[in-house]
């Protein structure tokens, strides 16, 4: 057993096996997070609107996609479109050909529904005097959201929203399941070169638990200069 | 006491005698279904092309056909040292990994690897075409090293690397040729392309073998030459045909 796990980690190819995997584990994760993250903004604010043409429709979006596998959305989305007649003559097929287009959608779509629903929870629980201290200032909605609601809200989602990034780069994993050739994707090519199910896929995990730890100490560090008002002392 | 040595020595003496009858017989283990090597026809008996070949075997050397004895394809190994039968006839490729446990006849068949495409594909001009292999397969093994200009795409299943050809997002895909027939669906645009694949045998292997238990030396030589028999007379071919429309002869 000691043997092929010396011969596995004394080639080279291992290794650069393992880094190309985690450089496309980080960027497809990096990309989903900011794009959704910036749709999530505005959907959050109209999430938190009292019409009801406005609310529903956000949170029948929100409600689909927290309320289905992630994998049965990439799925739905990288084979589901390509069953689409016609589809192969639109300027659409030029990105939904590659593997890496769906993928980012549905990462994305996911976590914006996630990330929305954490910022509204945080925007509605601003304390109320904040805002009548607001009002009493003669401030509009505008200028109340931009001074005093969303600067509070989003350094109240710093830890919701950390657990959201920690979840979003696992979820990231069903990625190999469409031909990418992220992380996981390494950690099943050694296992299938060499039959060697614990040696690959132990590496695999070890590497998502460095990036962790990596996610997890920039966070403790917003938080702390971000929060430290609501730290217990 | 001494009655009931008696009795489970009679017993033991009985028991032999009834192995000893079916001594003529070999019985073969197999792991069926794998279609269109073994499966079940429509009235429950077995059939298939390594089923017609065995009995082919076995009828050259007892005059009987085989008694098949069906056994999942992880339990074949142990049932065999198990004595549940005598020789595995089931598709299994000879490698060095079972050489330790068992003991090969010379091998019966091979498949080809095949290229599937709808756009009619080239295998010689295959510079930024996208071409899906199954991840880690010998396929996969063998595109990587040889067509290094292409771009490969590793699926986990056939299913949705099918998928992918069908919609166009791969240009071709490279498979077990059987596999790749039959996948394709009736009235499909896909279909094989450019010549089966074989060689290097460093990559595709030895081809299948019947398995022994290493003591049966005498039981593998002597269904080694009966195959070699029955590749001879054209039995073989017989068969082959009306199972495959390409050949898997080796």
């Amino acid at each position: 057993m000691f043997e092929s796990t010396l011969e596995i980690f004394s080639n080279p190819d291992t290794y650069q096996t393992y880094w190309d995997g985690t450089v496309v584990t980080i960027q497809m994760v990096f990309l989903s997070l900011l794009i959704g993250g910036v749709i999530a903004i505005p959907l959050a604010i109209l999430r938190t609107s009292k019409n009801r043409w406005i609310n529903t429709p956000i949170w029948t979006f929100t409600y689909l996609f927290r309320g289905t596998p992630l994998l049965v959305q990439l799925y739905m989305i990288y084979y589901g479109v390509a069953l689409v007649e016609g589809i192969q003559q639109t300027f659409w097929w030029v990105i939904l050909k590659e593997a890496f287009y769906p993928c980012l959608i549905a990462f994305t779509l996911n976590t914006a529904a996630y990330t929305t629903e954490i910022f509204r929870g945080t925007i509605e629980t601003t304390p109320r005097g904040e805002i009548e201290a607001a009002k009493a200032y003669g401030m509009n909605w505008g200028k109340r959201m931009q001074r005093i609601i969303l600067p509070s809200a989003f350094r109240r989602a710093i830890p919701a929203y950390s657990n959201e990034v920690i979840f979003m780069l696992h979820a990231s994993a069903i990625a190999s399941t469409v031909t990418i050739a992220d992380l996981l994707n390494a950690g099943r090519l050694i296992y299938a070169r060499y039959y060697a199910p614990f040696d690959g896929f132990i590496f695999a995990g070890i590497i998502y638990l460095c990036l962790t730890f990596g996610i997890l100490a920039v966070f403790k560090q917003l938080e702390r200069r971000m929060l430290g008002h609501l730290q217990p002392r | 006491m001494k009655k009931l040595l008696i009795m489970a020595a009679s017993l033991l003496v009985l028991a032999n005698t009834a192995n000893a009858k079916n001594k003529d017989v070999i019985r073969a283990g197999v792991d069926a279904p794998y279609p269109p090597f073994e499966y079940k026809a429509p009235d429950g008996s077995l059939t298939g092309f390594e089923i017609e070949l065995g009995n082919e075997v076995c009828k050259e050397i007892t005059g009987k056909d085989c008694e098949w004895v069906v056994q999942a394809w992880d339990g074949l190994i142990p049932g065999l040292l198990a004595r549940k039968y005598d020789m595995i006839f089931s598709s299994m490729s000879i490698n060095d990994e079972r050489k330790k446990r068992v003991l090969f006849s010379n091998s019966y068949y091979t498949t080809p690897s095949a290229y599937f495409s709808a756009t009619n594909f080239d295998p010689t001009a295959s510079k930024g075409k996208r071409i899906g292999v199954q991840r880690a397969t010998i396929q996969d093994t063998y595109i990587t090293e040889f067509l290094t200009d292409a771009e490969v795409v590793r699926y986990t299943t056939a299913d949705d690397m099918a998928l992918d050809l069908e919609s166009g997002r791969l240009d071709a895909m490279f498979v077990d040729a059987p596999v790749g027939m039959g996948i394709i669906k009736e009235g499909s645009k896909i279909v094989q392309v450019g010549e089966l694949v074989k060689e290097p045998v460093r990559i595709f292997g030895n081809g299948v073998g019947a398995a022994f238990r290493k003591r049966d030396a005498k039981l593998e030589a002597q269904v080694s030459a009966a195959l070699e028999t029955i590749k001879k007379n054209g039995k073989y071919d017989d068969i082959m045909k009306r199972y495959f429309d390409f050949d898997i002869k080796i």
